[in-house]
């Protein structure tokens, strides 16, 4: 039985291989990617983002106000134990002045170069990756969704369900092979974007990053691990997508019925933790668990993605719990509903 | 060998809300046979087909396929089919389409594939994509398909669906040529003359129900049509008509029609000559499936 399933999976693969969806998906995923690090990137270069401090002194001359000396610095120009050139000519009184307004101003930029550090360690590897894996959770999700919904939704649409099932698969065997296959897809595209942000970093490293350290501070086994758990928490969203596609038939309406339950649920709980009585439904929503097992991988890498409100997240064996029990009740739904539905010609959408 | 029948059919019935589709069906298919299914649109044959292929839920009734009841799985293994218009992947050849289904079936080898192109006449178009063929072209991949692995029965529905004339002469041989002693063909199709010329045993359905059943010689025996002009028709047609051996006598467009064994052609003559009645042209011959069909679910019909 585990042998057919499996040669079931690999043909699955075969197929959802030559589409081309999960390039076009994958295509997407990299490219957003490559902007949310090289973004980071040119960020952490221009530094758009530092405090200014603006100096300025004058005298009175023949009764009229000259200035003596004005300048605009950033923390870039005062960073570490760097004078501003144009300092290194002043006479010695007003140099001393100059200094002094410099180091106080180089103190206050001591909380901005602390965040300029952690960012700059952010485009190292490994955490370049787990930065890019974070800044992008939601749309994986989406996109993880798009392709099990098209990948159901096409056989119904093309009618070649039926064809499937005359020669003698059994149903579930099938939708087992087919979510087994998805599952397989995710990882493989996650590896390949995760790959994709490597080359990117390793060419930034080249480049030099200015108040970073030589090496980033989360370890490599944290990036399998943000896989598992991205894949774990695929799966719920992967199921909710496949039931909608069983429910209508259709891969249009699939993606729909997924789309419409994740946005109210992502917009409406936050909202909705504002009130007390909801508080306690909240640990029990998706979206909140899906948020508590992926923090417990972010490593160092910590960029808050918490959908708002006054709701304390929920624990990790908590939220891998939920998580479990929402796989289980959508897959038992999907399986229940695809094994006792009667299988009709194309659908043609 | 084995001699369960390969199709057993008791009460099957599908109903759809308030439409019974199909109506306590109680059916027997022989091992290597050319098994007919006929039946006027909507009389239930591809949602028979849909049951017996595990695709339609029965609301009730039961069927066994090689005599085996449970295991609906290990049965459909032995089967390929064809349910209406053969659907297959647009966007792979129909090589890799056969590819695919060879590899979830387990058992087949890349020789094979290039034999069933062959045996169907694709083998020069099987590395298109099989968004590019033609309804009749599709038609011919889905005998390949249900020919994959070699099975034991064949169920299908409409094969001739979109092929010129010379494709289906080319088909109706190759059916023709499937239904041997080890394997059967359950064949449903609209074409009565089709099915005349293919088939050993024929099935007919209507509005859900079967009405006839039988090898297609059985049906029409005794069912002789003969057709003739006389020098008074009105008084041919009375008189062949109170005649015990002949079935019915009626005048369309000058023509006499006379339903009777074709091989008792001279007693109608004789008939009609004692009654002063001359022939001036006589033809006989066997009824056709077609005229039978028509007749049976008109009747079927009018008393419903």
């Amino acid at each position: 039985m585990m042998g057919h399933i499996l040669r079931l999976s690999v043909w699955e693969w075969h197929k959802l291989r030559r589409r081309w969806l999960p390039w076009v998906l994958l295509g997407i995923v990299v490219i957003l990617m490559q902007a949310a690090v090289w973004g980071a990137y040119v960020v952490h270069r221009t530094e758009p983002f530092s405090p200014n401090y603006s100096f300025s002194t004058s005298d009175e001359v023949e009764g009229e106000e000259v200035t003596l000396f004005a300048a605009d610095w950033t923390c870039k120009d005062v960073r570490g134990d760097r004078i501003p050139p144009e300092v290194e000519d002043l006479e010695e009184e007003l140099r001393g002045k100059v200094l002094e307004s410099i180091e106080e101003f180089r103190e206050s930029c001591a909380g901005y170069e602390e965040v300029r550090g952690f960012t700059g360690n952010a485009l190292l590897l490994p955490n370049s990756i787990l930065l890019a894996f974070t800044l992008l959770q939601g749309t994986l999700f989406i996109l993880a969704s798009i392709m099990a919904a098209a990948a159901l939704g096409g056989e119904y649409g093309w009618g070649t369900l039926r064809t499937v099932l005359t020669k003698g698969t059994g149903r579930w065997q099938f939708l087992a092979a087919k979510v087994a296959a998805l599952m397989f897809t995710a990882l493989v595209g996650l590896a390949l974007a995760a790959a994709s942000v490597a080359l990117s970093s390793l060419a930034i490293g080249a480049f030099g990053l200015e108040g970073a350290a030589l090496q980033g501070s989360a370890e490599w086994l944290d990036v399998p691990i943000k896989i598992g758990t991205l894949l774990y928490s695929f799966l719920p969203y992967v199921m909710l997508a496949l039931l909608a596609t069983v429910l209508t038939s259709s891969t249009a309406l699939g993606i729909t019925a997924f789309v419409v339950y994740y946005v109210v649920e992502s917009t409406a709980s936050p909202i909705l933790n504002n009130f007390a009585w909801f508080q306690r439904v909240s640990e029990y929503l998706l979206s909140p668990n899906v948020t508590a097992v992926l923090q417990a991988s972010y490593g160092e890498v910590s960029v808050s993605i918490d959908g708002g409100g006054d709701a304390a997240q929920p624990e990790l064996l908590h939220a891998v719990l939920v998580l479990a029990g929402y796989i289980l009740v959508f897959g038992v739904l999907t399986f229940l509903l695809f094994q006792r539905r009667d299988i009709t010609g194309a659908k043609g959408g | 060998m084995d001699t369960n029948p390969v199709i057993q059919t008791e009460g099957l019935t599908k109903r759809y809300g308030k439409i019974l589709a199909v109506d306590g069906l109680s059916l027997t298919v022989p091992r290597g046979h050319v098994f007919g299914l006929l039946g006027p649109n909507g009389s239930g044959k591809t949602t028979t087909m849909g049951m017996l292929l595990g695709l339609v839920r029965p609301t009730s009734g039961s069927f066994s396929l090689f005599g085996s009841r449970s295991d609906r799985q290990a049965s459909l293994r032995r089967v390929g089919a064809i349910v209406e218009t053969p659907t297959f992947y647009p966007y792979l050849t129909g090589r890799q389409n056969l590819a695919y289904f060879q590899g979830i079936l387990g058992r087949g080898t890349a020789r094979e594939l290039d034999d069933l192109l062959e045996q169907v006449g694709l083998a020069d178009r099987g590395n298109d994509g099989f968004h590019t063929y033609s309804l009749g072209m599709k038609q011919r991949l889905g005998l390949a398909y249900a020919l994959l692995g070699d099975p034991e029965l064949l169920f299908l529905d409409e094969p001739t669906n979109g092929m010129d004339p010379a494709g289906m002469a080319e088909m109706r041989e190759l059916i023709r040529s499937l239904g041997t002693e080890d394997r059967t063909v359950f064949l449903s199709s609209h074409l009565l003359n089709e099915v005349e010329q293919v088939c050993d045993s024929v099935v007919i359905l209507s509005k859900g129900k079967l009405i006839a059943q039988g090898s297609v010689a059985e049906l029409l025996k005794g069912r002789g049509r003969i057709r003739l002009r006389t020098t008074d028709n009105a008084q041919a047609a009375t008189v062949l008509a109170a005649l015990d051996w002949v079935e019915d006598a009626k005048i369309d467009n000058g023509t006499v029609f006379v339903t009777a064994p074709p091989e008792r052609a001279a007693e109608v003559s004789a008939a009609l000559s004692r009654a002063e009645i001359y022939l001036t042209e006589m033809t006989s011959g066997q009824d056709s499936l077609e005229n039978y069909f028509l007749e049976i679910t008109s009747e079927e019909g009018a008393a419903q």
